[in-house]
């Protein structure tokens, strides 16, 4: 069977970058991620914001869970929603974090 | 002349905007997304108006005007949205029925309805939306 190497898809040394994540086991571990932080509009456009989320191999999120706290860049973020795509990534919704 | 349409949000906007201010940002008919660097915000917006249609011509006609006041609130990590709003809701609506004659420019300034809306991004925000009824007259040839 084949398998595919999905570490390519966020390589640090290419688009991706390291990230600092705290398990829903309190273990501290560190991951290859790509970071996006685009412009979202709120309520319709009634407020600027901004979207940010951090696509990930899923098999390196499985012990993440909504409210962990990822840092990405020197900021920290709370992990709100774990959207994996079925292949193999897994895109995790961010929100700020305290 | 300004119409009473914007005399009166006019007042609405100043007697928000009277110190303490509700909120450092009150803005007026703003169409432009609020900036993300604003963690509260009150927007004033005319909506409607009835005219009374048994006025005698030429007499100063009574209105009922609606005006829309939004108050917006960004959330702090771990806050709930409808309470990082409920302060300005509770400020705007105590300014706003401190003097429902908008210092003698309206017979009656009623709030008839409140309505909430929620989102996410990058963090949780919440509006309200604070329903006014105006009432009030101008004059018939120029709503001055």
């Amino acid at each position: 069977m084949f398998v595919e190497d999905l570490s390519v898809f966020t390589n640090p040394a290419e688009f991706g970058q390291v990230a600092t994540a705290t398990t829903k086991f309190g273990e501290v571990i560190t991951l290859p991620v790509i970071f996006d932080n685009a412009y979202e509009s709120a309520l319709g456009g009634f407020a600027e914001s901004s979207g940010p989320s951090a696509l990930a191999q899923s098999a390196l999120v499985q012990d993440l869970a909504h409210g962990s706290q990822i840092e990405i860049s020197a900021r920290t973020w709370a992990i709100v929603e774990i959207q994996p795509d079925g292949t193999g990534m897994t895109r995790l919704v961010l929100e700020k974090a305290a | 002349m300004a119409t009473v349409f914007a005399q009166i949000t006019g007042a609405i906007v100043a007697a928000l905007a009277t110190a303490p201010a509700v909120s450092a940002q009150i803005h007026r008919s703003r169409v432009r997304p609020l900036s993300a660097e604003w963690t509260t915000a009150v927007v004033v917006t005319p909506q409607s108006a009835e005219l009374d249609r048994l006025a005698i011509r030429g007499a100063p006609i009574n209105l009922e005007s609606q005006i829309e006041v939004v108050c917006f609130a960004r959330a702090a990590p771990g806050q709930s949205p409808d309470v990082a709003v409920d302060a300005l809701l509770s400020a705007v609506y105590a300014r706003l029925v401190a003097d429902p004659t908008l210092g003698g420019l309206a017979l009656d300034l009623a709030p008839t309805r409140i309505s909430y809306e929620f989102d996410a991004e990058a963090e949780q925000v919440a509006s309200v939306t604070l329903a006014l009824t105006v009432q009030h007259q101008a004059a018939a040839l120029t709503l001055e």
